[in-house]
């Protein structure tokens, strides 16, 4: 069993307005050392609002009123602003959807990874040597580091975003939907190298995305996110085989797979909550199939279930 | 009888470079199939194959540079003024992005009922409202009441993609072209719109053209599938011809690379390597060979017409018509 | 339009510059009574009431005539509004016209106004204006005229960008579809998402007019039947209030016009925060714009 690297217990954000949205609530996993974890949800499920909460660069109205984040056993919840500033990067490091914004448009590429790297240690030829080898390691050739983000396609973007990340030898990579607007040869070329860099550099990556076909193809284990509590969370074969979760059983069928020619797809009725008009008890009972009424009444906790975790009430009869 | 034939559609663009040099940009280049009434073809690629300039050209919202479109056996290529506005009564459009195509400022019931109102039908209001309300329950906003006056912004993609399909329905057109409509949609959402555009092929035996760079979505909606790379259809069969037995290299990378929504069949990926081509540049012969993994060396040579390889499945590649 | 109030509230400039013009205007609208003097009556100038020092009786001291500045001033506000509205109406309506019919017809139509925009927008508005006056007669309607149709390169330019920016989404696509005339989807499509933009541009452009109607005034240039600011700081300049030390008869109607100018500016930049917050961006925190970034990819 390997080692956990990150642990998230009971973790809530709240987005402060002129209502109060509880954009996470009790969210709570753990991430092996050395794996690939999925998140993976709708739009306002909470899973890009989980990823800042977790490298603290929530926006303003954004406040973390519980839980830990534990990484290496270290606190980061309770970790000073410097200190998470030293951090990100070195420790952990973010790939960002849409890379052309990410990047500066105005250096060249080989510039912007130097200028991470001039960051701890100023020897210049040192980071020279080590721009190259970045560079090679996703992909990019020797003759291209002298451009501009511009003179990239999508797909070259995102790998300078990823040798970008890699710069200071980080742990863990969150990447933000990183395939997400790329086409799908391109999106192979891109998981294909997360996968090889994950298991050339020992790296443990937490993948953002709303592509279930991305979670199937790249994880370990999945996290899927309903309305910024945790619905279910499991190993990535017990997630596509037996989950438990009414919601994961309704994704999935409205899931089009290319395997299943004209098969009907069957689509969940209704549209997620508002984060900040949440429905009583649990947050996924009006579009449940499976709804009784305690449902409508209290919000379940996350329940074991022996080969992962699920937050329904069906599971307390079991 | 087909409901529209295509042949040899052209579709170039003349860039200027900075050189004072012109660049030809042939975004569709030499297309020919044709949709019967109440079918749906699917059209797959990856940005750039020009399957957007297509569905432009093929709606006289650009000028195509060669080549024959017959729309019930009527050449409607190059149409102007009276000719074109009825046959735009006949084929509508829906777009990718609901948030963009939505007037932010008029109701729901203007943007609907527009239509009606730009071809001078339904004058009476109670009979336009009456046309607006079935076509918005058509396209799955139950009741429609409700939506009337309601403006974008107060719905969400999944019903603001509807509205665009009951403005599309309101003319009761025979041909649909939907251009990646469900890409911006979340998955639950996106099983919901795709209902209603089946519903539509059987019972009002709507054509469509759905063009989308998801074949996922395509193997589930589709009765054929075109593949297209750099401009032209590489293969071009029923469904599940397309999807169980691919027959141009293409084809079948592109197959490998989609992710399959079950972790036990993670299969070997044939990934094609570099990035997706470039209509400025196209390569001489077979258009796939620089990035085809059986290219052999008269690919570069020899352009391939699309031939029989089954019933109903034809595919371009030279390997295929030696065997 | 009341998400539009509630983001207006909260802009503090844009509230301190509305209520700054709103104050000129109640000036302008109740001026004789508010007027302590009626600057049109006949005064009996003696030698101690030429450019008298401000005192209980003249606030603000008197002019050259010996009337009270006060009430000039007050007056004087009616002129320099009257001047900054319709001029900048005649402005705003040429501007953007040419703006919508360059942006939505592009090619040689865009090419060809565009250019002719350049060329007024290169020369120096006030000497042509100087010549113009000069040349007909100086009433205040030609003041408003000449200075209306030399103000709209501004308008033109940010009415042509902000219509090629709506015409190229979606929506006008999808009425080009269904069949829409292209007169229609500039009616209807197009103009009434530029018209907010336009609104705002208009109070941009009432300043800039005011400033060159007291310019032209001050040049000797304004309709002698009536006294707008710029006038009375030409009658004071040119009628020895410097010599004089009557330095009222120079202040009072220099701070009204940059009152003004300030109103309407501040207002104008209030205006277009909101109408295109994307201006804003570089005040916030670098995490923030990470934030932000992420949450709308």
């Amino acid at each position: 069993m390997a080692n956990t690297l990150l642990e998230v217990k009971g973790l809530s954000v709240d987005y402060l307005g002129e209502k109060k949205a509880k954009a996470l609530e009790n969210v709570s996993f753990s991430v092996p050392e050395g794996s690939i974890v999925g998140v993976v949800g709708e739009s306002g499920c909470g899973k890009t609002t989980l990823m800042l909460a977790l490298l603290r660069l929530l926006p303003q109205a954004g406040r973390i009123v519980a839980g830990e984040v534990l990484f290496n056993g270290l606190d980061l919840v309770r970790l000073s602003e410097a200190d998470m500033r030293e951090l990100r990067w070195q420790e952990l490091s973010i790939i960002f959807q849409g890379a052309m914004n990410a990047l500066n448009p105005v250096k060249t590429v080989e510039n912007q990874i130097t200028e991470v790297l001039l960051r701890q240690d100023s020897n210049k030829a040192k980071a020279s040597k080590r721009v190259d080898d970045l560079l090679e390691m996703v992909g990019i050739g020797r003759n291209r580091k002298s451009q501009y983000p511009h003179q990239f396609s999508g797909g070259m973007r995102q790998r300078a975003m990823i040798a970008m990340a890699l710069a200071c030898n980080p742990k863990l990579i969150i990447a933000d939907e990183p395939t997400t607007a790329l086409d799908v040869m391109v999106q192979a070329q891109i998981l294909e190298l997360l996968m090889r860099l994950r298991s050339e550099l020992d790296l443990t990556i937490l993948l953002v995305t709303h592509d279930l076909g991305v979670i199937a193809e790249a994880c370990d284990a999945a996290l899927v996110m309903y309305g910024g509590v945790v619905a279910e969370y499991a190993s990535i074969d017990t997630i596509f085989n037996a989950p438990r979760h009414p919601y994961t059983q309704a994704l999935l069928q409205a899931f089009p797979d290319h395997t299943k020619a004209k098969t009907q797809l069957i689509s969940i009725p209704g549209y997620p909550p508002k984060l900040d008009d949440l429905p009583p008890g649990c947050r996924f009972a009006p579009r449940c199939s499976q709804v009784f009424s305690k449902c409508t009444m209290t919000s379940p906790p996350l329940l074991s279930y022996g080969e992962g975790f699920a937050s329904c009430h069906l599971l307390e009869n079991v | 009888m087909s409901l529209l034939e295509v042949n040899d559609l052209h579709k170039h663009f003349s860039l200027r470079s900075g050189l004072g040099q012109s660049l030809t940009v042939r975004a569709v280049d030499g297309i020919s199939f044709d949709l019967a009434q109440g079918e749906v073809l699917a059209l797959v690629g990856e940005s750039g194959c020009g399957k957007s300039t297509l569905a432009l050209t093929l709606m006289n919202l650009e000028v195509s540079t060669s080549g024959k479109v017959l729309f019930n056996a009527k050449e409607i290529t190059g149409l102007k003024g009276r000719a074109l506005k009825d046959l735009r009564r006949e084929i509508q459009m829906i777009f990718q992005d609901p948030y963009e195509s939505l007037n932010p400022l008029m109701t729901i019931e203007e943007i609907v009922a527009e239509p009606l109102k730009v071809h001078g039908l339904a004058k009476a209001k109670p009979e336009r409202t009456q046309r607006v309300k079935k076509a918005l329950e058509d396209a799955g906003l139950n009741p429609a009441e409700s939506y009337l006056n309601r403006r974008p912004h107060e719905l969400s993609g999944g019903q603001r993609q509807r509205v665009v399909i009951a403005a599309a329905l309101v003319l009761e057109p025979s041909l649909l072209i939907a251009d990646e409509p469900v890409s911006m949609l979340d998955v639950s959402i996106r099983a919901e719109v795709l209902g209603v555009l089946e519903h539509l092929k059987l019972e009002r035996s709507v054509a469509m053209l759905f063009i989308t760079h998801d074949l996922g979505t395509a193997a589930h909606f589709a009765d054929r599938i075109a593949v297209m790379y750099l401009g032209r259809i590489v293969e071009l069969g029923e469904t599940k011809e397309v999807l169980e037995n691919p027959q141009h290299p293409y084809t079948q990378a592109l197959l490998s690379v989609i992710p399959v929504p079950n972790p036990r069949l993670r299969r070997k990926h044939i990934i094609l390597q570099g990035d997706p081509p470039n209509p400025i540049h196209i390569p001489s012969g077979c258009r796939f060979h620089p990035r085809c993994p059986v290219a052999i060396a008269s690919c570069s040579k020899t352009e391939v017409a699309l031939t029989s390889v089954g019933e109903n499945h034809q595919a371009a590649c030279l390997l295929l018509r030696n065997s | 339009m009341q998400g539009f109030w509630q983001a207006f509230k909260r802009n503090r400039m844009g509230v301190v510059g509305l209520s700054m013009i709103v104050l000129t205007i109640f000036i302008a609208i109740f001026a004789p009574l508010l007027a302590p003097y009626n600057p049109k009556e006949r005064v009996r100038v003696t030698l101690d009431s030429i450019y008298a020092r401000p005192s209980s009786e003249h606030w603000f001291g008197t002019d050259d005539a010996g009337k009270d500045v006060l009430s000039n001033f007050i007056y004087g506000a009616r002129v320099s509004l009257t001047v900054g509205f319709f001029a900048s109406f005649i402005s705003v309506v040429i501007g953007g016209a040419i703006g919508l019919i360059a942006g939505f017809f592009g090619g040689r139509i865009e090419n060809l106004l565009m250019r002719f925009t350049d060329i007024v927008l290169v020369i120096p508005d006030l000497p042509l204006a100087v010549v113009l006056v000069a040349l007909t007669k100086p009433s205040l309607m030609n003041i408003i005229i000449v200075i209306g149709i030399l103000g709209w390169t501004g308008t033109a330019r940010l009415v042509r960008s902000q219509t090629i920016s709506v015409k190229e989404r979606k929506f006008v696509l999808r009425a080009k579809a269904i069949g829409a005339h292209p007169l229609y989807i500039l009616r209807k499509h197009i103009f009434p998402l530029v018209l907010p933009l336009m609104v705002a541009n208009t109070v941009l452009v009432i300043s800039l007019a005011i400033l060159n109607e007291s310019a032209l005034a001050f040049l000797g240039l304004g309709d002698p039947s009536t006294l707008s600011w710029g006038q009375m700081l030409n009658f004071a300049f040119t009628r020895g209030a410097m010599s004089s030390g009557a330095w009222w008869a120079l202040l009072v109607p220099g701070l009204g016009i940059v009152w003004l100018v300030l109103g309407c500016t501040l207002l104008g930049q209030g205006f277009q925060q909101i109408l295109n917050p994307r201006l804003e961006s570089h005040h916030l925190q670098k995490s923030e714009m990470i934030a932000l970034e992420a949450a709308n990819g």
